[in-house]
């Protein structure tokens, strides 16, 4: 190959480097448009004081550690009838009454339906909080539950 | 204002001696780099640099502490503009330099070129390589998700049963005899400011050693002529590195990296393992006792370190046998074995 | 003796020159745009929100407080039964203002002496400004103040 044809090689393969370096302008634009929506809903509660306290108490009880910042969901339990993942809390506020969410925080879930019933028992369980959280706590963590709202976000990809 | 009025004015002020920029680029190569298969010899150096950057980017964002490193992370990945794009690039080119870094070895191992009088480029390589692991080893352990900190935790232990020293030197690592916030500290230390140092270091010397001793010659092959490595050479690496960059991007693209669940130090997940380059020493020690599998294994390094020496006193014992290269492909071979076995399990 | 490469014609050889030159500026200014803004911190837009800062018994007749919030630092100042509220930043270089009545003025700065009056004008000192007036309401005994607020940049 010529010097002047190598010249033209590398000059092409640089414009397609910059063509490729726009289009990552507009994912990270799409990435950063999905992150701040599932961000809102973490912060919804911010400037009512239950609602902070609540989710202060989300944290501080660890809950994000197994139900996902915000209840997002997301951490895997191996054979959980929850499609194999520890479920997400955003639609707690349409599927239990206040009342039930708090004696479901109090007792825990200490056996979690298989989805292959000839499969391993999936290894993560709910403790039971009722001797940890209760009264006021128990009240803005309610709240804060019930504030959740599930979001579009797509699912990451899996870690290498 | 000419342009032949500001070179002298440079010329007077920087008193380079012209040749010392004419003489590296009109260096002449042998005529059997001509291909592009040889023009990936700068690839480890281009990844190498590639992480410089991204790195460096990194560390605008990351927070070595424990209560704030994964948060960090996170924030990288998913809140700041391309933070997913410099972290996507770092952790792809790492694993590009690991590839890039083998091929190399690969290619001096086979042409030879580790022979007199350049085992000392050889020694600094395989330097290099370990340095490289240390890298890799050093970086996973600062994303602080379930993975990283339960790697990092089991590789650590193995330091140790290294007799004698081991628990020395693992407190030494730690900061500590069990992971504390001293760890992550030291870990980072380790990742951005001692390896990057020594690495520095031993590229200059092996890239010197080159320049002294002139490209090895290949064995069996006769021709005579060369040819300069700038323009043409440079062009050809040029385009090798473009292509590189561009596969990267559309990668990171296409699979932008994501993150576990933080790290729970008193929840061990169901399945930790190391990065795949570490698979083959993960492997071979679940095999074989870890006393076993420690001595084995410096003796594996050692004998990588000390191959130029090795390799010539098996020519001496049987001459034109070959003796160096089966060893050599076999032990390519073995560590291949162990490193798909603990892939497939 | 080194292989002659052969080389374009001249124009040739300039077209590759100069269409090498473009294309490589521009990869090169995609990626430095791409890690500039990567650097670049967001800021979000300030806005105003009303915040309960105090009851208004905590302000006796011609006295004054300052109270610090997560979101801001107000002074709050009674001129004769009228509550005034203003930003507790001096407007010099940023340090927080001290109630401390004088003959002229009520707040101090303790990090160059510049003072301010009760209507937030400078009396003395290097301050070029006077504070930044707030809104207040009062509502059922406690004082509400509307101060502009910014969300913290990322990473929070």
């Amino acid at each position: 190959m010529t010097v002047t044809a190598q010249k033209f090689l590398v000059a092409f393969l640089s414009l397609t480097l910059f063509a490729a370096l726009i289009a990552v302008g507009g994912i990270d634009a799409q990435r950063r448009a999905q992150a701040a929506k599932a961000r809102q809903i973490a912060q919804a509660g911010a400037l009512d004081p239950q609602l902070e306290r609540g989710r202060m108490i989300f944290v501080k009880y660890s809950c994000n550690a197994c139900h996902g910042m915000s209840g997002a969901g997301g951490i895997k339990n191996l054979n959980a009838q929850t499609g194999g993942e520890i479920n997400g809390l955003t639609r707690v506020s349409e599927t239990y009454t206040r009342q039930e969410l708090m004696e479901r925080v109090r007792n825990g879930v200490p056996n979690v339906d298989k989805a292959d019933p000839t499969g391993p028992d999936p290894p993560l369980r709910m403790p039971p909080f009722k001797d940890l959280i209760g009264g006021q706590e128990m009240d803005d963590l309610a709240a804060y539950l019930f504030s959740l709202r599930p979001v579009e976000t797509s699912k990451p990809s899996e870690t290498w | 204002m000419s342009t032949t009025t500001l070179r002298r004015w440079l010329a007077a002020r920087l008193p380079i001696p012209p040749h010392w920029f004419e003489k590296p680029l009109k260096e002449e190569l042998p005529i059997h780099l001509k291909t592009w298969i040889w023009a990936f010899g700068g690839t480890p150096l281009l990844f190498f640099m590639i992480q410089v950057a991204t790195g460096i980017l990194l560390t605008f964002y990351y927070v070595p502490y424990p209560p704030h490193a994964y948060e960090s992370v996170r924030q990288i990945t998913f809140g700041i503009r391309f933070g997913w794009f410099v972290r996507g690039i770092h952790q792809a080119a790492s694993q590009l330099m690991f590839v890039a870094v083998l091929l190399h070895m690969i290619r001096v191992f086979a042409t030879r070129a580790y022979r007199a009088p350049r085992e000392l480029t050889w020694v600094f390589g395989v330097s290099l390589f370990l340095l490289t692991l240390g890298f890799a080893f050093t970086g996973y352990s600062l994303v602080y998700d379930q993975l990283s900190y339960w790697a990092t935790t089991v590789g650590t232990n193995m330091i140790a049963e290294v007799p004698l020293i081991g628990k020395p030197l693992l407190y030494l690592l730690r900061g500590g005899p069990d992971v504390n916030p001293n760890t992550l500290s030291r870990l980072y230390n380790f990742h951005i400011g001692v390896v990057p140092t020594l690495f520095v270091l031993l590229v200059g010397m092996h890239l010197l050693l080159i320049r002294l001793h002139g490209v090895a010659p290949l064995e069996g092959d006769k021709r005579r002529e060369t040819y300069h490595f700038f323009p043409d050479h440079a062009l050809r690496e040029i385009a090798v590195g473009l292509v590189a960059m561009f596969a990267i991007v559309v990668y990171v693209m296409l699979h932008p990296p994501s993150l576990g669940e933080r790290a729970d130090p008193n929840l061990t997940p169901p399945h930790i393992r190391p990065e795949w380059y570490f698979f083959p020493s993960y492997r071979w020690l679940k095999i074989v006792p870890l006393q076993v599998g420690l001595w084995t294994s410096v003796a594996f390094v050692t004998s990588m370190l000390l191959w130029p020496w090795i390799d010539a006193a098996l020519e001496r014992l049987a001459p034109r046998r070959r003796l160096g290269m089966i060893i050599g492909v076999a032990g390519w071979l073995f560590t291949l074995v162990l490193l798909v076995w603990e892939a497939l399990s | 003796m080194a292989q002659d490469i052969p080389r374009g014609s001249g124009r040739r050889e300039f077209l590759a020159n100069l269409v090498l030159g473009i294309a490589g500026l521009l990869s090169v200014g995609g990626f430095a745009s791409r890690l500039f803004e990567f650097l670049y911190p967001v800021v979000p837009p300030e806005r105003l929100i009303e915040v309960p800062v105090a009851g208004r018994d905590q302000i006796p007749r011609n006295g004054g407080i300052v109270v610090n919030l997560p979101a801001g630092h107000v002074a709050l100042v009674d001129a004769a039964g009228e509550l005034r509220a203003f930003s507790a930043v001096c407007t010099h270089l940023g340090c927080i203002i001290k109630w401390q009545p004088e003959a002229h003025s009520v707040w101090f700065c303790p990090c160059h002496k510049g003072t301010y009056d009760r209507n937030g004008h400078v009396v003395s000192g290097p301050p070029p400004r006077p504070l930044q007036r707030y809104e207040v309401a009062i509502r059922k005994g406690k004082v509400y103040v509307k101060i502009p607020y910014r969300p913290p940049v990322l990473p929070a």
